[in-house]
């Protein structure tokens, strides 16, 4: 995806996020209204998913309001809306790693999602190494063996934890 | 009605002085308190319930004060993970990270725990000095308390959180009130599935605390990421139990915030079913109002983590009072502890109370001992979890996240909770980066579900008129202060501005 996709994508967040909560309200008092419609089942719902439309239409409006104002020439950006618009990110200091950019990010929430989703099919135990290993390695560690003995002494250890320590009879596939 | 039963006092010291086991508990109560609460994921109930089959064969009142002891340790261990790496160890330590977690990126970690401690130790001491003295008169007024108030408490929670976290009021309102929204997911009080959309693994709901973990903390840690160390300068990253005593004692500059923080939190803390979780919210909120300069807030600002620490601390005296009152668990720490009055065959209540004086004496007086002793045991743990500024982020932060959907794994007992974690944290991280407050959708998924509770008994007891809301007066006066609390940030703006146009018209006028 270009620069100017992303870009485009990132200022739409707001607006993105304030649809996805009020569609899923709509969505979710409907499909409980149309299966119970007994007043205990509904009378806290319906108006909790009223406020999110009438807040989410808000965010919508002031986040296009503000973004039609900041794109007049004209008419310079209102201080309504300073803390809407994405916080850049600072400069690192002087010996500190390099930023991690948004793919940076996306790898690393990509990253979680398939650890999370894994544990089903590799075990616990596996998909705790496999994402020590990637992820230490994505945030910039890059000696093979300390990344190798880290993510097995910790992956391991944790799991052992889990199942010894807390007793989760948690998917494995090595311990 | 007297003060303070003299007879009961002295035969309550007469049984605490008369039994060495019941002293003998106390440190190792703390210490595992302090253990569980700062896990992440491992809450300080999870830990009380687990340390619960421990005391089986112990007396009553050691089974109590073991119990209690965890409980007091857990109170201030969640605040240690909340101020090192902004990953509350309970939903009670929430606000603590607020300001906690920035005055450590500021290199004052040391300053900032010593402050949590101390605001924690004299928060729970001032509770149960409070209910020592109050004890008498508590169980009749909490009875004053219905539906309708506990709902427009925990509401007022939300709203506090969404309108003073800073940033955009919408957003932050929207994300609550969404949170209240997906707090109701899973088996309604009609007993009908709602939300589940086919995943049976959401009938009971949406997993809080892996939730909470993934909005708060996971979410967190990818923007930490950029980061080589949580304190960027090395020579503030030192381990100082010199610093940590000087923070320890700066509780004194900030002595307003402590006292309305733990009574903030001693109220609340009564008030059945609403606890901690809401009490370092509201005297978060309420410090930042009342504040000569609320910006400072969220941004390392020491009364934040006095006031959370004070409220959540205090809220443990106040949930003993309903507990032993009334019979009726503040939370889920007290709910363990009413297990546990089960499996000695006690029943807590009025007539608990009345007949058994002494021993109410003896547990309170145990108490605020603990609360003392927790300084040195506090210390202690402190000086060894504080190790984690040394380690640098891009080892932390797998390593944070492993042990984080560990724990969620635990809590759980299922996948739902790595399922829910991984989801959330990037749900939270998209919230924090668009300004949507995930803290206020935390506390709305946390008391989603409470807050339905109470409209449906609200609903039950008026028979559906509305008109019910008005004869209750307590409802009312909180119902007045959530509108004023939501307006004021606004009020504000609109003060100001017209005294800047004010000021601004005057030289022209001359």
């Amino acid at each position: 995806m270009s620069d100017a996709r992303l870009a485009a994508l990132d200022r739409a967040g707001p607006v993105l996020i304030a649809l996805v909560c009020a569609v899923f309200s709509v969505v979710y008092v409907a499909a409980a209204y149309l299966d119970s419609s007994r007043i205990h089942n509904v009378i806290f719902i319906i108006p909790m998913a009223a406020i999110t439309g009438v807040l989410a239409g808000i965010v919508i409006v002031r986040a296009v309001l503000g973004r039609a104002r900041a794109e007049t020439p004209a008419e310079p950006s209102p201080s309504s809306e300073p803390k809407s618009e994405p916080k850049s990110e600072p400069a690192p200091e002087p010996g500190e790693a390099p930023a991690l950019g948004p793919l940076g990010i996306a790898a690393l929430m990509g990253l979680l999602i398939a650890y999370a989703f894994s544990i089903p099919w590799i075990g616990f135990d596996v998909a705790s190494i496999l994402f020590m290993a990637t992820g230490l390695w994505i945030l910039g560690e890059r000696r093979p063996l300390f990344v190798a003995a880290l993510s097995l002494a910790f992956g391991l250890g944790v799991t052992w934890l889990l199942l010894h320590g807390a007793r989760v009879p948690a998917h494995t596939l090595l311990l | 009605m007297e003060l303070v039963d003299i007879a009961a006092l002295e035969r309550g010291l007469g049984l605490l002085f008369s039994s060495r086991e019941a002293w003998l508990v106390l440190v190792p109560g703390l210490f595992i308190g302090l253990l569980g609460g700062a896990l992440p994921g491992v809450s300080g109930t999870m830990t009380l319930a687990l340390m619960l089959p421990a005391t089986l064969y112990m007396d009553f009142l050691t089974a109590v004060l073991f119990l209690t002891a965890v409980f007091t340790g857990a109170g201030f261990g969640g605040a240690i993970p909340a101020i090192l790496i902004n990953m509350p160890g309970s939903t009670a330590a929430v606000s603590t990270a607020f300001d906690g977690f920035p005055m450590a990126r500021k290199g004052l970690h040391n300053q900032a725990l010593g402050l949590g401690l101390a605001a924690s130790t004299l928060g729970t001491l001032f509770g149960y000095v409070l209910l020592f003295l109050l004890i008498n008169y508590a169980s009749t007024a909490v009875l004053k308390l219905g539906p309708v108030e506990m709902a427009v408490v925990a509401l007022w929670g939300v709203t506090m959180i969404a309108a003073l976290r800073g940033g955009n009021v919408e957003r932050s309102l929207l994300a609550g009130v969404f949170g209240l929204l997906i707090g109701t997911i899973g088996i309604g009080p009609t007993g009908r599935m709602r939300g589940t959309f086919g995943f049976p693994e959401l009938i009971d709901g949406i997993p809080v605390v892996p939730a909470m973990i993934g909005l708060l903390a996971t979410a967190e840690l990818f923007n930490l990421a950029r980061s080589r160390y949580i304190v960027q300068r090395a020579e503030d990253r030192v381990l100082s139990i010199r610093l940590i005593v000087r923070g320890f004692l700066d509780v004194a500059t900030h002595w307003r915030t402590l006292v309305r923080g733990s009574v903030i939190g001693t109220l609340i803390g009564a008030i059945p079913g609403v606890g901690a979780s809401v009490a370092n919210l509201i005297s978060y909120a309420s410090a930042k109002r009342g504040a000569p300069d609320p910006a400072t807030f969220g941004k390392g600002d020491p009364n934040g983590v006095v006031a959370s620490e004070s409220a959540n601390s205090s809220s443990e005296g106040g949930a003993m009072a309903t507990l032993l009152a009334l019979g009726l668990p503040g939370g889920g720490g007290t709910a363990v502890l009413l297990a546990a009055f089960a499996m000695h065959n006690v029943t807590g209540g009025p007539r608990f109370v009345a007949d058994n004086k002494d021993v109410v004496y003896a547990i309170l007086l145990a108490n605020m001992a603990q609360a003392l002793l927790l300084i040195v045991v506090g210390l202690i743990f402190i000086r060894l979890a504080v190790v984690v500024v040394r380690v640098q982020i891009r080892h932390l932060v797998p390593c944070v996240t492993v042990l984080a959907m560990a724990g969620s794994y635990a809590i759980t007992g299922n996948l739902m909770g790595p399922f829910t974690l991984a989801v959330f944290s990037i749900v939270g991280w998209l919230f924090a980066r668009y300004g949507f407050a995930p803290a206020a959708a935390v506390v709305g998924l946390l008391l989603g579900s409470f807050v339905e509770r109470q409209f449906v008994f609200s609903h039950q007891l008026s028979g559906g008129d509305i008109a019910f809301v008005l004869s209750r007066p307590i409802a009312m006066t909180m119902l007045v202060l959530l509108l004023l609390s939501l307006c004021y940030p606004s009020l504000v703006s609109i003060v100001r501005r017209m005294r800047s146009d004010r000021a601004v018209a005057g030289p022209n006028r001359d």
